[in-house]
């Protein structure tokens, strides 16, 4: 297909509805013959199955369409592959956006605070620009992602040294919980404080692999946190079942 | 069992049938490379998506029955063969005699659980994509990451945004996307090959 041809939105929406079952036997008839002859229409069909995966992956799909879209994949050769696929991609991309997300956010906040010089008269303004351009790009230069907390199932506090994170240094703490293998679809991550209480809970968590290890990210928001020994109870959660408990991991917050 | 990683049979390998010298030369096109292995492909769609478990043999079948009316049809046959195919192949399906099959999202959930290999080819499998994302030109990382970074309807008005700066249709956007992600598919493929064997 030439890129510059166009086709017309209404035929995207009658190659979702074939993909989907839900044309008349008349359309399917007459999408299939176009199908055959039409190399161009058939490129967007294959597009537009790829959509569709994404949209199965992301949830954004109706059951009853689902459940349609994926009685067909089931019959393509490959179908499994290419969801398996789509799910990586995804998980993949929205790893790279989060880190990327945070460091324009300390970017913006350092600048902003370096702004204040901006005012005042004359050469004092001249001045107070240059040193805020330098001082601004001196900050951003000297900052780094503090590093991911790992830690490692069934550590107790006889059992050694507890993974430990500083409280000021982060308004969010990432934890990674090494998981060895990733055995359920989601998992729900909660912290506990020496009380058992729960604190925070993250729930449709999705295992990634880093540097030949499968983790879990958990992201934990420290405000209202303070200082003491916690516990992250790890819970799996498979298709046609709730949570189950899988594993518990000690840290210790300090300021 | 399907394999997550094991790539499917290509649709587009012929299957073990002798040369064909029809006389007709639109026939003799479709039936010969590449076109024969576009036709089977879009054959093998057509039968899945009318609920037909075993699509590629139904697709084969079809192929089979117009070469076999070849001789009698190729002097006279007036119009687009393909419409010929179309015609036989619903044929094929009728006899098949599936109907639409949904999968309750249940039992797809169901399937045989991987196995310790699979999970295995599974880390591989994201290991082999960052390392084919950052084999990317630039320019093609960025439409990736761009085309696919909201969720729905933020999605769909960048998606417009992008094609608007691109100077683009929306169509031509669509299957640019999909086209590198063929590409990274296809190196996600090859990686764990390599990463199988060694």
């Amino acid at each position: 297909m030439e890129l510059e041809k166009t086709v017309g939105i209404e035929r995207i929406e009658e190659l979702r509805a074939f993909l989907l079952g839900t044309l008349t036997e008349t359309d399917v008839a007459r999408v299939e013959y176009s199908l055959l002859s039409d190399d161009g229409l058939y490129e967007l069909l294959l597009a537009t199955e790829e959509e569709l995966i994404d949209e199965y992956v992301s949830g954004a799909l109706s059951q009853s369409a689902a459940s349609s879209f994926l009685g067909y994949l089931n019959n393509l050769p490959g179908g499994r592959t290419r969801i398996a696929f789509a799910r990586n991609l995804k998980e993949s991309l929205e790893e790279s956006e989060t880190f990327a997300a945070s460091w324009r956010t300390r970017w913006e906040g350092a600048a902003h605070v370096f702004s204040r010089f901006l005012r005042g008269p004359g050469f004092a303004w001249a001045a107070g620009l240059l040193l805020s351009l330098g001082l601004a790009l001196y900050a951003s230069r000297g900052y780094r992602e503090p590093a991911p907390l790992v830690l490692n199932g069934g550590l107790t506090r006889s059992e050694g040294a507890i993974p430990t994170a500083i409280l000021s240094a982060n308004s969010t703490l990432r934890v990674m919980l090494d998981l060895g293998v990733d055995s359920h679809e989601r998992y729900r991550a909660t912290l506990y404080d020496a009380d058992a209480r729960a604190m925070v809970s993250s729930d449709g968590l999705r295992a990634s692999v880093t540097d030949r290890r499968i983790f879990v990210a958990f992201l934990i928001p420290v405000a209202g946190l303070g200082p003491g020994d916690y516990s992250i109870s790890l819970e799996g959660k498979a298709a046609s079942t709730g949570y189950q408990p899988l594993e518990k991991y000690a840290l210790r917050l300090i300021e | 069992m399907k394999d997550a990683l094991r790539p499917s049979p290509a649709s587009d390998e012929l299957p073990a049938v002798a040369p064909v010298e029809a006389r007709n030369p639109t026939f003799d096109a479709l039936l010969n490379p590449p076109e024969f292995g576009k036709l089977r492909s879009r054959l093998v769609r057509i039968f899945s998506r009318r609920g037909c478990s075993i699509p590629e043999d139904l697709a084969d079948e079809t192929i089979s029955r117009v070469l076999g009316k070849l001789p009698q049809i190729a002097d006279s046959y007036e119009g687009d063969p393909l419409r010929f195919f179309h015609a036989v192949a619903r044929n094929v399906y009728r006899e098949h005699g599936r109907r639409p099959r949904t999968v309750p999202l249940e039992d797809w959930d169901q399937l045989p659980e991987m196995s310790f290999e699979e999970v295995s080819s599974k880390e591989q499998a994201h290991e082999c994509l960052e390392s084919c994302l950052s084999k990317l030109n630039a320019a093609d990382r960025q439409l990736i990451r761009e085309y696919y970074r909201y969720d729905k309807l933020a999605k769909i008005d960048r998606r417009k945004t992008m094609a608007a700066e691109l100077g683009i249709a929306m169509n031509t956007l669509r299957i640019k996307a999909f086209r590198i992600r063929q590409r990274l598919s296809g190196c996600v493929v090859d990686c764990a090959k390599r990463g199988a064997r060694s």
